[in-house]
Parts: structure tokens; sequence; C-alpha cells
């Protein structure tokens, strides 16, 4: 028995719990501390205890379930509709299944062509023209004059007159999935499913811990979110492109295509313009 | 306050905590489903979610875990009731784990409620001043309590007998 022990009581269990971690607030530290330096006794339940605890910690590692494929809470799928409705970037969903985001389809628009109705129209709006001398009379005419042509008596219909200019579509590529996600640890991993006859996997650093990545340029790719990264499921065939910006805490990242080998890049190599994979078979 | 991005943040940790506490993947999913959805519509303060979450997981948990023990035993005390056939049994695969999962189980459920709370809180990270909150005990007997419990499942689980035999987690 160590002498400091007779003349002051041992660390209570719970002392030695606190200082293992390292809760000062819960524990008189200094007295703590002096007797466990003093004390081989303590020290060595301290270490059993140490020992214990990460014997348990093992243990309850290797009979931990696999987290099934989560769902998202409802008010998610609300967050995904109203960023996809603002134009935002699209759905942050983790291990979600991502669908690239595509207008509705019109509903079909129920029309009766009955080519004796038009023309029945056409001759009561041209008697109308006739009698009617105000400014309606050239709406009426122009629009006699398309019912005509589609009847078959002329070209095709001619242009309004006021229709307004239809501005160009943006030349850049869009992307047709997106996906948003804070990768688990410090290794991002990428798999590829397949190689691609052409195309190439671009890496951006990007501030903060999010990570988003991108699909251009091919649509019905889909991007999961996966517990060590990001599933990118793609065919041969296909010839997308796809950016990935690395957010800070994500140290390397491992890119693997199909079955081929892995290529493994350090963030502090990707360079602000980033760096491409090529992604050809 | 990004759902998806929270979601993603908390809820592996969760899951896990959640399923070791209880030994059902199920009531676990539900549970940390339970706490997203009243996180969204509650939202505790900010710098708090993380224990928050933890917190009304473990509620959510042991309440589901109260209804299906009423459950099994109103079906116990009518057998007739209860469903037909066996749980398919586990592939070979699988079949270690599931013995070391039964037997950590077996040494989880001697543990009272609150301590298996406290031990699990803590192999998660948190502050005793955290798992304190959330059971409603003073931040000083927290480890105490943990002390209690690693204890008890030393003896369950012989973990101090590694150096002297090897240790055997199916003994």
């Amino acid at each position: 028995m160590e002498p400091v022990s007779l003349t002051r009581p041992h660390l209570e269990d719970g002392e030695l719990l606190c200082l293992l971690d390292g809760e000062a607030e819960a524990v008189a530290r200094p007295y703590a501390e002096a007797h466990l330096e003093a004390c081989a006794d303590c020290r060595g339940r301290m270490e059993r205890y140490r020992t214990r605890r990460a014997r348990l910690a093992s243990l309850l590692a290797s009979a931990d379930f696999s987290p099934p494929v989560p769902m998202v809470p409802p008010s998610t799928v609300l967050v995904s509709e109203v960023d996809a409705t603002a134009g935002q970037a699209a759905t942050t969903r983790p291990d979600a299944r991502v669908i690239p985001l595509r207008p509705r389809p019109a509903p079909p628009v129920r029309r009766v062509d009955r080519p004796w109705l038009r023309a029945a129209a056409v001759v009561l709006l041209l008697a109308a023209a006739v009698a009617v001398a105000t400014p309606a009379r050239a709406w009426i005419a122009r629009w006699v004059g398309r019912q005509w042509s589609q009847l078959g008596h002329g070209g095709p219909p001619a242009p309004p007159a006021t229709a307004p200019p239809v501005p160009a579509p943006p030349a850049a590529p869009q992307a047709s999935a997106q996906v948003r996600f804070v990768p688990a640890g410090t290794e991002l991993r990428v798999e590829v499913a397949h190689a691609q006859r052409v195309g190439t996997l671009t890496l951006v650093p990007v501030a903060g811990t999010a990570a988003l990545a991108e699909v251009l340029g091919a649509p019905g790719v889909e991007l999961l979110v996966v517990p060590s990264g990001l599933r990118i499921r793609n065919a041969a065939g296909d010839a997308a492109g796809y950016r990935i910006q690395v957010p800070e805490g994500v140290r390397r990242v491992r890119v693997r295509v199909g079955a081929g080998r892995e290529s493994v890049i350090e963030r502090t190599s990707i360079g602000a313009a980033g760096v491409g994979l090529a992604l050809g078979s | 306050m990004d759902a998806a991005i929270l979601f993603a943040q908390h809820h592996p940790s969760l899951f896990r905590y959640l399923s070791r506490l209880t030994g059902d993947p199920d009531v676990a999913e539900d549970a940390a489903q339970e706490a997203f959805v009243r996180l969204m519509e509650r939202p505790p303060a900010p710098g708090e979610t993380r224990a928050w979450l933890f917190r009304v997981g473990t509620n959510a948990a042991w309440m589901a875990l109260r209804t299906r023990g009423r459950r099994r035993r109103l079906l116990e005390a009518a057998p007739l009731r209860a469903p037909l056939g066996d749980a398919p049994p586990a592939p070979d695969a699988h079949a270690e784990t599931a013995q070391v999962r039964e037997r950590v189980r077996a040494a989880l459920d001697g543990l009272p409620e609150r301590d298996r709370t406290i031990l699990m809180m803590q192999q998660e990270g948190f502050r005793y001043r955290e798992i304190a909150e959330a059971v409603g005990t003073t931040t000083q007997s927290v480890g105490t309590m943990i002390a209690r419990a690693l204890n008890k499942l030393a003896a369950e689980l012989r973990l101090d007998d590694e150096e002297e035999n090897g240790w055997n987690p199916y003994r």
C-alpha cells in the first residue's frame, strides 16, 4: 500500500473517470492529481478503466449495425422543393438517390380538329372584319390569315408582328444533377461505376465543410452519397463531365473508375482552377 | 438551418448511438427520424443541436422500447395471437458478428436505462455536463455512474481477462 493512502483516502472510481475524461469541473482536480501522482494503486485503477473502456469501444464497434439507407426527414424534402422552385442548387440529401431535375411535361391539350368548323369561323370573321371599321379589323385579318394557312391554303403561318424576341439559351453547360453533402472524414472516396468513352472528372477546392458534386451534360447519370463519399452511377457509353468541389476538411480524394486503379489526389495539390482526371476508357 | 447538412452531420452518430442503446436498428432509425422531425419543428439554440438531438432521440427510443415491451408481454400472455414462423437464420458470414452482438447486447441490457444512456453518450464523446442534462443528474455523479457501468460490463464481458488469457468475446 502506498504511504499516501494511509493519510489521505484513495480516489473514488468516479473521480478517476473524471480525470480520465479531463472533466475538471467535476472533480477537485489539484488534490486528485497530486494524489494520483503519489499513489500507484489509484494509477493502476485508472489505467484499468482506460483499458476497459478501449476494449468496450472496440467491442461495440464490432457489434454495430450497419446504418440503414437513411430516410430523409420530411422537412428536407420540403427544403429541396423550395430550392428547386427558387432555381437554386438542387438537393443535398445524404445517401439519397439523386434524380436530375427536369421540367414537368405539360399536360396534353385536347384539340378538336374539325376543318369545317374552322372554315365556318373564317367566313364569319371575314364578314365581321368587313363590317367593322375599327383597329380590331387588322387583328382579325391576321388571325384569319393564320387559320387559312393551316387549312392548307398557303405557306407556313407568319410570326406575329408583335412577337417578343426570345433570349438565346446560355452557352455554359448546366448541371443535370447535383448533390451537396458533408464528407464524413478527411478522405473523400469517389467511385465512378464505369470508364466512359470520353469525359473528365474535375476536382475544385472550396471553402467550408460542404462538398458539391455536379454532372455536366448527361441526364440520367445518378449521384449517390454513401458513407465513404460519393458514388457516380454512369454508363460506359456516357460522355458526361463531373465537377466536385472539395471542402476544407478533406485532406485527400481517392477516385476509382470502374475496376481500375485508385487515384489519390492530395487536396493541397489541387490548384485554384482545379485538377482534372480523364474518365476515358 | 440547412436540414440536409444537419442530417448528414448528425444522423450517422445518432443512429449508431441509438442502436447501441436499444439493440434494435429499427427502433434506432425511427427514434432518429423522430428527433430530426422535432428538430425542424422546434430547433434548439445554436450550438446545442447535437446534444439536443441525442436527448430527444434517447427519449423517443426508450418510449418505443417500452411500447414494444408491453406488446411482447401481451403476446406472450396470448401466444396463439403471436405471428407464426421463425426468424430468418443469419447468414454464415454474419454469424460471428451476430454472436458478438448477442453477447454485448445481453451485457448492456443488464444495465439500468440511465447507466446505459450515460455510458453510450460518453462513448459518443459528450461532455459530462451534456450527459448530466440528458439524464437529469449532476455533473459530479456522471463519473461515478460511468465507473459503475464499466465495472458491471467488465464482469459480464470479461474485459479484464485479455492480458491474462487472450480476450475472447464469445465466451
